[in-house]
């Protein structure tokens, strides 16, 4: 069987060990075919940076640097202290948006990075978001404005605290 | 009617792998299979038993295939995608492209999915296909 590098040693708040791994980079040639669909696709969205080393978990939580399933992301969340929230409106700059698939299970996680502007004219996201989609970019996009496949944002939590 | 080196090109193309590789775990890549217009005609015309042939030919022909060691396999999904076919319609063809990917190096989603197969002698030589079924994608996990 072909050799694959250790997982990162990483855990939660709570010790929890959270299963990751190292994915090669794809070739040059295969980023680049993806900026070109995915920008004509989604021409409002931001490509922030392109590598198929992290994805949507490693990104939020492991510091873009590994694979991370989605499934975990209940788990970590929790044992590092966040709260899930009533809805997006009350999200805030630095909490996490996770994306359900058709079947209510999360595909898909995201940073917010900002709250738009609700313009009474014209149907607003009400947040802008930071995901890496998959194995291709890192976007900064609406909310909503992201590919099909991975689902619909659903749930929001924060690890904001006060006194 | 697409040809079938047709259906393999748009297979093996980097247009195809940019759109699936957008899944962050497997459930969403074999989703994201699924859903791709190749997947579905090359799904039909693999009831024939020469086509299937002919796609376990083709993964034995890009497993050995070289390529760049500093990036992953060019044609990771690729495989995944025959390996997938193949575990719905031929189990015993699926089991021995399994064993072939298992050797190859640098793959991600080839080896997620051969990870599912049966190995060649737990499968059965006739009978129903004992690959994933599509309700098994609902458990599928990261890897």
């Amino acid at each position: 069987m072909p050799q694959r590098d250790s997982p990162l040693l990483l855990e939660t708040r709570g010790r929890w060990r959270i299963p990751n791994e190292l994915r090669p980079e794809r070739p040059m040639i295969a980023l680049a075919e993806s900026i070109r669909i995915l920008g004509d696709a989604f021409p409002d969205a931001r490509l922030r940076s392109i590598t198929a080393t992290y994805n949507c978990m490693g990104l939020v939580v492991a510091s873009r640097r590994t694979w991370v399933d989605p499934e975990h992301l209940i788990r970590i969340l929790r044992e590092d202290g966040f709260r899930r929230l009533g809805s997006a409106a009350e999200a805030e700059p630095g909490d996490v948006v996770a994306y359900h698939d058709p079947d209510g299970e999360i595909c898909h996680v995201g940073i917010v990075v900002q709250k738009n502007l609700a313009l009474p004219s014209t149907p607003t996201d009400p947040l802008k978001v930071l995901s890496k989609w998959g194995a291709d970019g890192e976007y900064l996009h609406d909310m909503s404005r992201v590919p099909y496949l991975l689902g619909v944002a659903a749930e929001f939590w924060t690890d904001r605290r006060g006194v | 009617m697409t040809s079938l080196d047709e259906l393999f090109n748009g297979i093996e193309s980097h247009r195809f792998s940019a759109l699936v590789n957008v899944a962050s775990n497997l459930k969403t890549f074999l989703r994201a299979l699924d859903a791709q217009p190749e997947i579905r005609q090359l799904a039909v015309a693999m009831s024939s038993p020469e086509v299937r042939a002919s796609v376990l030919v083709r993964v034995t022909e890009l497993a050995g295939k070289d390529f760049d060691p500093d990036y992953e396999n060019p044609w990771d999904s690729a495989l995944a995608a025959y390996l997938w076919l193949l575990s719905r319609t031929d189990a015993e063809g699926a089991a021995l492209a399994a064993a072939r990917i298992g050797t190859c190096s640098r793959c991600w989603w080839a080896n997620k999915v051969a990870e599912r197969i049966p190995s060649v002698m737990a499968a059965p030589t006739n009978g129903p296909a004992a690959g994933p079924s599509a309700g098994a994608t609902t458990s599928a996990k990261m890897g």
